[in-house]
Formats: C-alpha cells, sequence, structure tokens
C-alpha cells in the first residue's frame, strides 16, 4: 500500500489538518464563547440558536461557491484552505461547548480578577481558561475527531499535495473497481490513530459531551 | 486617604430604575454599613462604587478624583465577595499574591506582602493548599488578605459573612472589626443582617428600594430613627408599633415601642394581653403577646421571668422611649 499510494504523506496531513483547523477555531471560538458567556446581550441565545441551525443545512448547498471561491484564492489542494473550511465548519459546535463550559464558571471569580486589576487578557489567560482547561481539552478532542474523519470537504478540495487519510481510502474505490482487501486495510490504518487516542482520552470525551447535562 | 463620594448616581437596568439618584459621602478611614432589605440595591450601589457596574447617570469621587468612567482595577479598591471568589486552580499563596503579580510587583515584595497577610490572618500553615481544601472561615479569610495584600484605598465587602455558619459569622465579624481597627482603612460593607450593621458601623446607610432612607451612626439610628421603615429595621426584635387611639393618646398617628422598653406587670398596666410564645433564651425572655386591641407585640423580660403560654400580662412603654410617627410614617 505504501507503494501505490504515501501512507504517511496522507496521515501528516490528517494531523496537520485536524489540529490545526482546531486550533484556528479555538482561537475564535475561546473569545467568541467568552463574549456570549459573559456578556450576553439580548440576541445572544438566538445568534447561538442560528450558529447551530448552520450546521443543518446540507453541505453540498455550499460546495459550488466554496470551491469557485477557493479556486480564485489558490487554496484548492492546500493545507490551509481545508483547514479553514473545516474551523468553519465545526466552529458552531466549538463555541457551543465552550459556551457551555464558560456558563458553568462563577462570574464573580472574573469579577473578582478584575478588581484584582487583571485586564481582559489577563482574566482570560490566569483565570477563566486554567478553570475552563479541562473543557477545552475535550473540545479538542472532539474537534480533532471530527476534523480526522470529516470526508466530504477533504474530498472535495484536495487532490493529492493536500489530501489527508480518507482521500487516502476514497483512493482505492476507483473507476477501475472496488479493491476490498486494499480498501479495508487503508481503513484500518486510518481509523487505526485516531481509535487509539480516542480510547486513551474517553474518560475526557464522556465528561465533555455530558457537561452541564446534570446539574 | 480613601473618601468616597457619590453625587446623585443613578442606576438603571433598561426602564428599571434600581437607584434613582443617591447623594452620600464615606469620610477615609470609617467604616460604613450599608444596610436594607433584599432587593434594595444595596449590592447594586456597591458594585457602583466598585466599578463592576456603569453607573447612569452622576459621579462617582474617591479622594476628589472622578473615577465614574474609570475601570475597577484603577480605581484602587479592593473587594470581598459573599462567594468568596477565590481561584480554584491556585495555591493560597498565589491566590493572595494574584493582585501583586498583576500590578506587576517584584517578586521579592510580593512574597513579603503574602507573609504578612498571611501571619495578619493566620493563615501560616496553609499557603501551599488550594482553596478546595479549606473551610469556609480559612476561604473568607484568603479572599481578605487577598484584598488586604494591595493596600487599597477603600475595601468593599459584599455580604461576606452570609455563607458562614452562625458562630464563624460572629467570629468574623470581630475578626474584620479588628482589622478595621489596626488598618484604619475606609471600608464599605453590605448587608441585610442587622446585627452585623449594628455592632461593625461607624456610619449605617439604611437603603430601601434604592433610596437612602437615614445615614447615621448605630446608635443614632436606634436612638432617632428618622421615619418608621428604619425604626422597624434597626434593632432585634423589631420596634413594635401600634396605630389608633393609644397612639392618639401620644399625640401621633402611629407609636413604635421596643421590646426592651416595655415594663411588665403581671397585675396592671397600660395595655392587657395575653401570652402567645414565650422564647427562653435564657439570657432574656422575648413574650410574643396578642394585646387585648388586637396587636401583636413582642417584649423582652429577664430570663428569669415566669409568664408562659396563656398567661395575662401588662405592658407599660417607658414614657422617654415611645416613638412616634406622622401619618406618613415620618418620625413626629
Amino acid at each position: 500500500m505504501q507503494e501505490r499510494s504515501n501512507y504517511f504523506r496522507h496521515f501528516m496531513n490528517s494531523v496537520v489538518i485536524s489540529i490545526g483547523s482546531t486550533l484556528l477555531g479555538l482561537l475564535v471560538a475561546v473569545p467568541a464563547a467568552w463574549s456570549m458567556a459573559f456578556q450576553p446581550t439580548r440576541r445572544t441565545k438566538d445568534l447561538l440558536m442560528w450558529m447551530l441551525s448552520t450546521k443543518m443545512m446540507p453541505a453540498v448547498g455550499v460546495l459550488i461557491p466554496i470551491y469557485i471561491l477557493f479556486q480564485r484564492a489558490g487554496l484548492l489542494d492546500n493545507r490551509f484552505g481545508v483547514m479553514v473550511v473545516l474551523m468553519l465548519m465545526n466552529l458552531p459546535i466549538i463555541v457551543w461547548m465552550l459556551y457551555t463550559y464558560f456558563r458553568e464558571i462563577p462570574g464573580e471569580i472574573l469579577e473578582a480578577a478584575r478588581m484584582d486589576g487583571a485586564g481582559l487578557w489577563n482574566e482570560i489567560r490566569h483565570v477563566l481558561t486554567p478553570m475552563a482547561v479541562p473543557g477545552i481539552a475535550s473540545t479538542m478532542l472532539l474537534n480533532i475527531i471530527l476534523a480526522w474523519n470529516e470526508a466530504f470537504w477533504t474530498l472535495n478540495l484536495t487532490a493529492s499535495k493536500a489530501a489527508p487519510l480518507t482521500a487516502f481510502i476514497a483512493s482505492y474505490s476507483s473507476p477501475e473497481g472496488l479493491f476490498y482487501a486494499k480498501l479495508s486495510a487503508a481503513s484500518t490504518m486510518a481509523i487505526a490513530p485516531i481509535l487509539v487516542m480516542g480510547w486513551f482520552s474517553q474518560k475526557q470525551l464522556v465528561r465533555g459531551l455530558t457537561f452541564g447535562a446534570v446539574k | 486617604m480613601g473618601r468616597i463620594t457619590l453625587e446623585n448616581v443613578r442606576k438603571a437596568f433598561g426602564d428599571v430604575e434600581v437607584i434613582p439618584g443617591v447623594d452620600l459621602t464615606i469620610e477615609d478611614g470609617e467604616f460604613a454599613v450599608f444596610v436594607g432589605p433584599s432587593g434594595c440595591g444595596k449590592s447594586t450601589l456597591l458594585r457602583l462604587i466598585a466599578g463592576l457596574e456603569d453607573v447612569t447617570s452622576g459621579r462617582i469621587l474617591i479622594d476628589g478624583q472622578d473615577v465614574t468612567a474609570a475601570p475597577p482595577a484603577r480605581r484602587r479598591l479592593a473587594m470581598v465577595f459573599q462567594s468568596y471568589a477565590l481561584y480554584p486552580h491556585m495555591s493560597v499563596r498565589k491566590n493572595i499574591a494574584f493582585p501583586l503579580k498583576m500590578a506587576k510587583m517584584p517578586e521579592a515584595e510580593q512574597q513579603r506582602r503574602v507573609a504578612k497577610a498571611a501571619r495578619i490572618l493566620n493563615l501560616d500553615s496553609y499557603l501551599d493548599r488550594r482553596p478546595g481544601q479549606l473551610s469556609g472561615g480559612q476561604r473568607q479569610r484568603v479572599a481578605i488578605g487577598r484584598a488586604i495584600v494591595r493596600e487599597p484605598e477603600a475595601f468593599l465587602f459584599d455580604e461576606p459573612l452570609s455563607n458562614l455558619d452562625a458562630a464563624l459569622r460572629v467570629n468574623m465579624r470581630v475578626e474584620i472589626s479588628q482589622l478595621h481597627n489596626n488598618l484604619k482603612t475606609t471600608m464599605v460593607y453590605v448587608t441585610h443582617d442587622q446585627v452585623e450593621a449594628m455592632t461593625m458601623a461607624d456610619k449605617i446607610v439604611v437603603l430601601r428600594a434604592g433610596r437612602v432612607e437615614q445615614v447615621g451612626s448605630p446608635l443614632a439610628l436606634y436612638n432617632k430613627p428618622a421615619n418608621k421603615f428604619v425604626a422597624g429595621f434597626i434593632g432585634s426584635p423589631n420596634m413594635n408599633f401600634i396605630d389608633g387611639e393609644a397612639a392618639a393618646r401620644h399625640g401621633a398617628h402611629s407609636i413604635g415601642v421596643r421590646p426592651e422598653h416595655w415594663r411588665l406587670s403581671t397585675t396592671e398596666g397600660a395595655f392587657a394581653g395575653q401570652v402567645g410564645v414565650a422564647e427562653h433564651l435564657g439570657s432574656d425572655t422575648f413574650l410574643h403577646v396578642d394585646l387585648d386591641g388586637g396587636a401583636h407585640v413582642i417584649a423582652r423580660a429577664s430570663g428569669e421571668f415566669p409568664v408562659s403560654h396563656g398567661d395575662r400580662i401588662w405592658l407599660t412603654p417607658q414614657d422617654d422611649r415611645v416613638y412616634r410617627f406622622d401619618k406618613q410614617g415620618l418620625a413626629a
């Protein structure tokens, strides 16, 4: 298999894309969730619902506009391009999860930090983030898994250079026929890393997914 | 120096006006207590001084300097919260040093001040513990420690003792009073407990629905309440009010007599009634008496006073201790 298609190149692409899109997502989602949790306006609930509603729309509906945009920007078959798309696709989930976590942090603690002389940045860095570490960790894990398994955008926006493991699997289903044995082997190799990671972090993940469900 | 002046401070949340306009001065070194029933705006007023809420209009001055638009950190005030608001992921040492770290103070000076605060508050042996490993009283001390290391112009306390049990509350009350005597820094303290207000304050500010009803020393408020509300709020148990003919005899629309200002007799007196409940506390006995006219009053008697449920009793107010109020409830 390694001869026919370079597993390690695809593997590295998957690693870079899933971790990159997650970090990029956190960069946007932490301040967004902070403002929604601690400085809510009358429209915050609507905004959260709207964000979630975008996940209900079939992705194929925006495929052509995004494809054209990427083509013009030279982002086709580019790791950064895929990272951005996956980040945008998973952003509602990251914001929702972080929002739920942040809501659990008592506002008085942040006010105490403000009284103690912490500006917004120090408040987020020294108080909010350390307190939300378990939440941020499980959000990261979930997002990495989602990005790792994402097939629609990675198949449509990459060809070879930036293609992750999903494209690697798909390459065994070609017009020449289905190579079941190889397809199965490729699938196993593609899911193995994330399966191992999921196994080791299952406690954290379950806590993340059920957080706030029971008071 | 820590003189705090509020000039016509108003606060509204949307259409709801919580503080309709307060003028108040808290002198340097004074222990001022904001007291009032739930929802009277006392915590909001404290948060306005702290800068945690923006004023709708009016000015807040600290030592003559207008801080109305200044963020909390620039006001040189320290606050102790009801929930302690300690940072759970930091040790006691780091909690106390946090404001110094934010002020970019040299490490050696930080440690010196933390050690000093820990000594004052008896926290030496807990410095490396996390807040989760401390009891309620110890947590409250850490919160106070975090406030004193900054050497602020004034301390703000937002109901700091209401999460503690009764015995600990009395201890902490004394400790805070001692701290004030030692530091001589301005303190503004919010509570709904009038015992805390009476025992700790140099100056009590009684609030109702966002308005200042009366400002004065504890004894001034006790002896010369400006109106029925203050008269009823200050003093424990509450003052008894009697309307109608009995009040008219004293030339007032309504009269007030404190439970401790009745002369009690089992044979004769101005008001006759029947003892409903007699609460024997050992040092005192509180008698809940249903007067013949229908009014219900409380009287304080000595611990040994020999009455019980159903007994007839006569009460006479001490002449110089009858508070008179007009139709509007103002002291007459």
